[in-house]
């Protein structure tokens, strides 16, 4: 059962660096969009690294494995750790809050830093998420060009146009009142 | 289905564009088949109100995955 908040507040108190991308990104931006899982693009130091394994330890992780129900694969022997995490550069474990994308590296992405401009700050809930911006979604999906990527491009660009057109909108009407204001206070 | 024939560029892109270029691609979207409509209506919820909508949505998708009722697309 997914339960992004219960993980976004686990992370929030652990101070993890990361950005929220994929699906659910898209989702609490307005794209209508389903997902199985969350994806997480972090910060790849070991002081962030063993941040976000302390988080995810709280929510029982065992491994996504084709052909093996849940209730199988939480009887593998596996067990998150740094080194675990830091071994590949995309991590997929299920929990208790959900299945995780856990990614170090985004196609189409130079590397963590390279995306301080294309981060949103989103409320969700009383906690505010770094989110990647549509914009940056689309890079990324085109840069990956998987089929269910490409499939997803047409809604997500509608959102980020019509999203571009309120904010024009709203800033027109913004510089109009202002002028209008102005002449009141010329008048006065 | 005509517009996706008659439509070979890729729809999706973010360069910027002019306000009238913008019209245009969301009239290129809107005849691809993107709902501009449901498109604009989540763009006045919340983003707490759309993460709960979606979750409020998704027992009944993981219900008919269990089930078989949904699988990934195998080609025949």
């Amino acid at each position: 059962m997914l339960n992004p908040l219960h993980l976004f507040r686990l992370l929030a108190r652990e101070e993890v660096e990361f950005v929220l991308v994929g699906g659910v990104a898209m989702i609490v931006q307005g794209v209508t969009h389903d997902t199985n899982d969350i994806d997480l693009y972090y910060r790849r130091t070991v002081a962030n690294m063993e941040r976000l394994v302390r988080a995810i330890l709280t929510l029982n992780p065992r491994l996504r494995v084709e052909g093996l129900t849940d209730d199988e694969a939480r009887l593998l022997p596996w067990h998150l750790d740094v080194q675990a995490l830091g071994s590949m550069e995309t991590l997929t474990p299920m929990t208790d809050a959900g299945a995780l994308d856990l990614v170090a590296s985004l196609s189409g992405i130079e590397d963590y830093d390279a995306i301080r401009d294309d981060i949103v700050d989103v409320e969700l809930d009383g906690i505010t998420m770094s989110v990647l911006t549509l914009r940056a979604i689309i890079a990324n999906k085109r840069a990956a060009a998987r089929d269910k990527n490409i499939a997803a491009l047409p809604r997500i660009e509608a959102t980020l146009r019509l999203r571009e057109a309120i904010a024009e909108r709203e800033s027109s009407q913004q510089s109009g009142a202002s002028d209008y204001g102005d002449t009141e206070t010329h008048s006065a | 289905m005509d517009g996706h024939s008659s439509t070979h560029t890729i729809l999706g892109s973010a360069e910027p564009l002019t306000a009238e270029q913008r019209a245009e691609r969301l009239r290129q979207l809107a005849a691809w088949g993107v709902d501009l409509s449901l498109s604009s209506a989540q763009l006045g919820k919340s983003p707490s109100a759309l993460l709960q909508e979606w979750l409020a949505f998704r027992p009944f998708v993981e219900a008919a995955q269990r089930e078989g009722r949904i699988r990934p697309h195998r080609p025949r």
